[in-house]
């Protein structure tokens, strides 16, 4: 070896140029094959944490106009309503080629009636009128007709909080165009809210005029009698109520009229409804956006298991503020008595975090019956659950004291009690397909679907986290095969220079009596130690730069970047640690690049050492 | 004196893929050491293969040939090219990456003697061979062709044999070198005991030799004894 290296080194030039080469080569190669192994075990590391949902939207067919009177412009406003020739069900969207992880599901969420537990409404703000919407009986401060805000009188609260009777405020028949007269020695009985409309009006101007005593604020409008409970298949019950009378005058005998019994029965639910908590029914839990993009995480216990959900156990994830409101811990039962369905919205818009409340008006039965609870159940509390900011901003809000349940532990689950029904929402509709599977779905949704649905894909930035790892490992791909090409050229070629050509020396060897074997060990040695010193020298700087890069990453941060759906306050993130740089394939090019440099020059000295000698020198002398 | 190297009625058969060539055919003939061998005749006549054989680089493919009274087929071929017989050739063939001392010191690397021990030694054979010592660093490319060939003879002394077989050594050589080589080449014989055997086509060299054999065809004939 040692008369190898040293008539090598007596060419210092091929030599250096040689191992240089050698090193640039397999730094290539190992390079290219850490950043490819790092960008593969990055991807199967991080796959479990990522998540690809889709939401659904069914477009409407069109929109129609709806005329309401307004009492305050003398005119009527002009609403758009969606229109529908029919709903979409998440049946629709299994099409043959539609991989879920977790199916489509319609979520309805419930409301339980829960006397015996405090709720954030009353907790936030206990001095409150809690009733967005009442039933009262009132007289009027004056005779009047009330096509303009009107002091009235509230002398009795039949359904609602009791502290509103006395109460002196403003009425106005705001939604009808002919209003009658009111008289103020009368008693008339209405169902009562307020909704958005302002005192207007003789009182109003009075009041701007009089600097002393400015009031601005809410009046009263009356509410039709008529049941919005819709039929279990979602349809509207025929009613005779329906854009009836909505002000009746209290006489002897009214209350055993039709119109009578169905005001006492609407101020019977309408008291249950001050105590209410949403209960939402789901597969999964992640399929709930507020959990998916971290909005609601759980601080206690577990999540819902699998085979929960899919056994519709008895088990829930409660908020932190329900369960501390009132005394609650893990493992505790819940008492669940459902009271109405809603398959519109989700909970967050109705119970809103910050202790207000939607309402709903004609809480009676289509044939004007009270609602009743129509499912009672106990459920565990397996996990509690914090929100991270209490505001509202977006359709994906979770409701204020929302349980989470499996959907099948509902068993009355479709249609009972249900006070709204629509098409399947961005919030109430969601399934989860395989991370990078979003090009695929929508490719075959576009070839089997309609295009009446839409849908809106979140994956936490996987797509993003895998483009980059894709393009990384394309860079990565042409840096191995140039590594590759590169140490193939450099071991025929420089082969061919340090055995091929130096046919003559064996030769010469052989002819001074050195064995076939010996002669292989001289060729080789050198040659094998040149390209070892060369593949190990790359190799350790591949695999050093690799995990300089690995360094250089460390902690990068990959954001959701398909939200599109109103969400503002909420950063979702995944941070993301590049696998760390594995010495694997530095030592996986350096054997490989020595088993192929001995292998070629192997061939190639067993060729010299095929050519009778003195033939072969007798050849150089004629040269 | 004793036949170093006999030969029985030898022949030899390159055999390709597609065809036999008859290179050699029913040579006899013995050599002995302290004499000077001459083989002569014209290219393609076999000569080289001749000497390929008595080399130990390859066997007869018919007949026997013994060294010092062992048939070549049974002897340890390389070692006999280390120990017994040494080559030198037309083209000189040194290790062209070693000095003109590496180059002699080469054969006794093979056994292994002592590094200092193969120096000293190498320095006397180049002496004896008469090259001034300044050229013992210099690379074969940088001396002349005379040179070169004296160090080859230095080196086939190095491995301490007692065969010297030459291929036309003094082809490349001008007549002034011719002369010295020839010279050396009858020391080698008549001086250090050695069996040289040339093969040249040169007419002086083989006028200098002891015994004078002429191939034609494959055949051998004594043209001088």
């Amino acid at each position: 070896m040692r008369n190898s290296l040293k008539q090598m080194m007596r060419t210092p030039v091929r030599t250096i140029l040689f191992l240089g080469l050698m090193v640039f080569a397999a730094l290539l190669m190992t390079l290219g094959a850490s950043i490819w192994l790092k960008g593969t075990q990055t991807m199967a590391q991080y796959e479990d944490r990522f998540m690809t949902i889709g939401t659904v939207r069914q477009i409407p067919d069109s929109f129609a106009q709806k005329l309401t009177w307004n009492a305050e412009t003398k005119d009527y406003d002009v609403r758009k309503s969606a229109q529908y020739s029919d709903y979409y069900t998440p049946d629709d969207l299994l099409f043959p080629e539609a991989e879920y992880l977790a199916k489509p599901e319609q979520r309805a969420f419930y409301i339980s009636y829960q006397p015996e537990y405090l709720m954030t409404n009353v907790s936030v703000s206990p001095n409150a009128i809690l009733y967005g919407i009442f039933i009262a009986e009132f007289s009027p401060m004056e005779d009047a007709v009330p096509d303009q805000s009107m002091p009235i009188q509230i002398t009795k609260v039949i359904g609602g909080d009791p502290r509103l009777e006395g109460v002196v405020d403003y009425f106005c028949d705001h939604r009808n165009p002919n209003p009658e007269m009111l008289y103020k020695d009368k008693t008339y009985v209405a169902m009562l809210g307020f909704q958005g409309t302002y005192i207007h009006g003789k009182v109003y101007e009075e009041k701007m005029q009089s600097k002393n005593e400015v009031h601005i604020g809410l009046e009263m409008l009356p509410f039709s009698l008529e049941s919005d409970v819709l039929l279990p298949d979602g349809s509207q019950s025929e009613d005779v109520f329906r854009d009836g009378q909505q002000i009746f005058e209290v006489t002897d005998g009214f209350y055993e009229t039709e119109a009578g019994r169905r005001i006492l029965n609407l101020a019977k639910t309408n008291v249950l409804y001050r105590n209410c908590q949403p209960v939402t029914g789901t597969n999964r839990t992640a399929l709930l956006m507020p959990f998916y993009n971290g909005r609601c995480f759980l601080m206690e216990g577990r999540d819902i298991s699998e085979e929960e959900y899919a056994a519709g156990s008895k088990v829930c994830l409660a908020p932190k503020t329900f369960m501390e409101n009132n005394g609650l811990s893990l493992g505790d039962a819940v008492k669940v008595q459902l009271l109405l369905t809603d398959r519109l919205v989700n909970a967050g818009q109705r119970f809103w975090l910050d202790g207000n409340m939607g309402f709903y008006s004609g809480l009676v039965t289509p044939d004007g019956s009270p609602l009743e609870v129509f499912e009672t159940s106990e459920y565990t509390v397996v996990g509690i659950y914090d929100v991270t900011f209490s505001g509202t901003d977006s359709i994906f809000d979770p409701g204020a004291d929302e349980l989470i349940v499996p959907m099948k532990s509902i068993e009355a689950r479709y249609g009972t009690n249900l006070v709204a029904c629509g098409p399947m929402t961005d919030a109430t509709t969601s399934f989860q397909i395989p991370n990078g599977g979003i090009d695929d779905f929508l490719k075959s949704w576009a070839e089997y679907g309609t295009d009446k649905l839409t849908f809106t894909f979140y994956d936490k930035g996987y797509s993003q986290l895998k483009a980059g790892i894709d393009n990384m490992k394309a860079i990565s791909l042409v840096l191995l095969v140039a590594g590759v090409a590169l140490t193939a050229l450099l071991l025929f070629f420089f082969s061919h220079l340090f055995i091929t050509k130096q046919a003559e020396r064996t030769a010469i060897e052989r002819s001074l009596g050195m064995g076939k074997a010996a002669c292989r060990w001289s060729m080789l040695s050198g040659f094998a130690l040149l390209v070892f010193l060369g593949s190990i020298l790359g190799a350790v700087a591949g695999y050093q730069i690799s995990a300089d890069i690995s360094a250089a990453n460390a902690g990068e941060k990959y954001y959701e970047t398909t939200y599109t759906a109103g969400i503002t306050n909420i950063v979702n993130e995944i941070e993301v640690e590049e696998a760390a740089a594995s010495a694997l394939p530095a030592a996986y090019c350096t054997v490989l690049i020595v088993a192929a440099g001995v292998g070629i020059a192997w061939v190639k000295m067993n060729r010299s050492l095929k050519r009778e000698p003195m033939r072969l020198l007798a050849e150089r002398a004629e040269e | 004196m004793g036949k170093i190297i006999e030969a029985e009625n030898i022949g030899y058969v390159y055999q390709s893929k597609y065809q036999k060539t008859k290179a050699l055919t029913g040579v006899s003939c013995s050599f002995e050491r302290g004499k000077v061998y001459a083989i002569t005749g014209k290219s393609g006549s076999g000569k080289s293969t001749f000497l390929s054989l008595l080399a130990g680089l390859d066997v007869p493919t018919e007949g026997n040939l013994y060294i010092d009274g062992k048939e070549i087929r049974e002897i340890d071929r390389d070692a006999y090219r280390m120990n017994l017989a040494s080559v030198i050739y037309q083209a000189f063939h040194l290790f062209p990456l070693l000095t003109v001392l590496e180059n002699v010191m080469f054969p006794m690397g093979l056994q292994h003697v002592p590094k200092k021990e193969a120096k000293e030694r190498a320095h006397d054979f180049l002496a004896k061979v008469g090259l001034p010592d300044t050229l013992y660093g210099k690379m074969p490319n940088m001396i002349s062709g005379g040179e070169q060939q004296r160090v080859a003879i230095a080196r086939a002394m190095a491995s301490g044999g007692q065969i010297l077989l030459a291929d036309e050594p003094t082809g490349n050589l001008d007549s002034q070198n011719e002369a010295v080589i020839v010279e050396l080449l009858g020391k080698m014989a008549h001086e250090e005991n050695y069996a040289v055997i040339v093969v040249t086509h040169n007419e002086k060299v083989a006028e200098a030799a002891d015994v004078v054999y002429g191939m034609l065809d494959g055949r051998l004939e004594v043209v001088r004894a």
